[in-house]
């Protein structure tokens, strides 16, 4: 069996005030898989990919990414797509490129330059000058266009429209590397279903169901999203 | 990595600075023409009181209008200038750290500590390019002032300008003596540039991790509460210098100050002067820069 692109043991983390959203989180992402991390707000799940991304420190617990431990060394093999944009106002898409394939090795400007044309975005168009939803695309381009081992995406598809988030989508199945895998944050779970092989329902800053996709919809005769509606009802009315 | 961090860096202001600094030494110029209009208001004035005023009283008054205007306005270009650069580079660190260009800074495979180091080495740079241009700004002012009396004896004479034996019995060992002590001055603003920039990315970054919100009060907040600090601490070692002068000055009268009379040690004394502060400036910048690492190294705060 191949080694476990990314390993969570124990991991906690609290905010101030005493307020815990990761409580001894145990997490584990096999190569080649497309996982859900779903879960209702403040769950823990954009914290969980910051901790991830090393974006914050742990209180407790650990994270191995492709057999090593945490740091800035590991974020070579991390694609990370956050909630926000990041870009600075006046750099265009262009210097973007050159930025990222500055930085990243395993950044294809190439497949970032077609996909670019696919969405019809013109590389030497400024950010400022991009709608919140067009950012968001070129986010996303850059951070598949790297040939990562884990990409992290934050609501990739939040801020687009629905003809866009196909494309997203697809993007994203037909760009990763198959030794690669992608954990997906999102509340349009109906939208990603399709896409993913695992899932996890994270709850109260745990992973509450971990599951293969296709075998858990066989199993509950339900869809991961009737699924979630059903398993978060029950736990708020708990 | 550490070469690639600093040519963003470098990059990101590049344009701006580069506008800002040819604006600079343009106004310079022209107000160092301007300026030269006082020297020769002077004689225009000079000669009025001789003959009787006419029309060359009013070109006389007008060209010391714009002589003190063009002053007025280098001096002014000068502190917007180098307050503006400053300014520009600390927003620059803020928001590529803390705001939310950070996830993209501290998702890049590169060390904080480097993320940090070419920061303040593209800064520093920045600063001292900036301290330059305004040099070269104030000589403009200066060489608008003084041509017009190293072209014309007469105005030299009314200014009381002598440019006769200005090096006159300067020797060779006075010579290599104040180049020694140029290059000593040289290090020390460097080194001055460098704790200063250190102590505001030390505030910047303290406020922006210790705040979740209004961050930007938060930097005004932390700004004033060190700077009432440092000013309890300056007063405080202003006061142990003062008792400790009146001290020397009581036990030993003045013999310690001759000291400084004598020409060799009056040198070595002004260089141990200097070589102190070089050491006080570089201590306090490196204890910020441990500060504000640490802090990153802790927490980033990001919304």
């Amino acid at each position: 069996m191949s080694q476990p692109i990314l390993i969570c043991e124990k991991l906690s983390k609290s905010y101030k005030k005493g307020v815990v959203v990761l409580d001894e989180l145990d997490f584990c992402v096999e190569p080649g898989k497309i996982v859900g991390l779903l879960g209702p707000n403040g769950c823990g799940k954009s914290t969980l990919l910051k901790l991830i991304s090393g974006l914050l420190t742990p209180d407790s617990g650990s994270i191995t990414v492709c057999g090593q431990e945490r740091s800035e060394q590991t974020n070579a093999h991390i694609s990370f797509l956050p909630e926000r944009p990041y870009f600075s106002s006046g750099m265009t898409v262009n210097a973007m490129l050159d930025y990222f394939e500055d930085f990243y090795e395993d950044f294809d400007r190439s497949l970032a330059t077609v996909m670019l044309k696919d969405l019809e975005i013109d590389p030497a168009a400024r950010m400022r000058t991009l709608s919140k939803g067009t950012k968001e695309k070129v986010q996303l381009i850059l951070v598949m266009a790297r040939r990562a081992k884990l990409y992290l995406l934050d609501e990739p598809i939040g801020g687009v429209d629905p003809a866009a988030r196909d494309y997203i989508l697809k993007t994203i199945i037909g760009n990763y590397n198959p030794e690669a895998s992608v954990i997906i944050t999102t509340h349009l779970i109906a939208d990603v279903e399709s896409v993913l092989d695992d899932f996890a329902f994270v709850d109260k800053g745990k992973i509450a169901m971990y599951g293969n996709a296709d075998q858990t919809r066989e199993q509950h005769g339900t869809s991961l999203d009737e699924l979630f509606r059903e398993v978060f009802r029950c736990s708020r009315n708990a | 990595m550490f070469k690639k961090c600093l040519k963003y860096d470098l990059a990101a202001t590049r344009k701006i600075w580069l506008i800002a600094a040819a604006v600079m030494l343009l106004l310079a110029i022209v107000g160092g023409i301007g300026i030269s209009g006082i020297p020769i208001a002077s004689l225009l004035m000079e000669s009025q009181a001789a003959s009787g005023p006419d029309m060359g009283l009013f070109a006389a008054v007008a060209l010391m209008f714009v002589g003190v205007i063009s002053y007025i306005a280098i001096i002014y270009a000068v502190a917007i200038f180098t307050g503006g650069v400053n300014i520009l580079l600390y927003v620059r660190y803020y928001r590529h750290f803390f705001s939310d260009q950070g996830y993209l800074t501290f998702t890049l495979p590169v060390k904080r500590s480097t993320l940090f180091w070419s920061k303040t080495v593209s800064g520093l740079i920045y600063m001292l390019a900036t301290l330059t241009v305004s040099f070269v700004s104030i000589l403009c002012a200066g060489l608008g002032f003084v041509t017009p009396a190293l072209l014309s004896p007469q105005i030299a004479e009314i200014m009381g300008m002598s440019f006769q034996g200005l090096f006159a019995g300067l020797s060779l060992l006075d010579a290599l003596y104040g180049l020694v002590l140029l290059v000593l001055f040289l290090v020390l603003v460097v080194v001055i540039e460098f704790a200063s920039l250190m102590l505001q990315y030390l505030i910047i970054t303290l406020a922006a991790t210790l705040f979740r919100s209004r961050k930007a009060l938060g930097v005004i907040g932390v700004y004033a509460g060190i700077g009432a600090a440092s000013m309890i601490l300056y007063f405080v070692t202003y006061f142990i210098w003062a008792i400790y002068l009146v001290l020397t000055i009581a036990m030993l009268g003045m013999g310690l100050f001759a000291l400084f009379a004598v020409p060799v040690l009056g040198w070595l004394g002004i260089y141990l002067l200097i070589l102190v502060l070089i050491a006080a400036a570089l201590t306090a910048g490196t204890v910020f820069a441990n500060c504000t690492m640490q802090r990153l190294e802790r927490k980033l705060n990001l919304s």
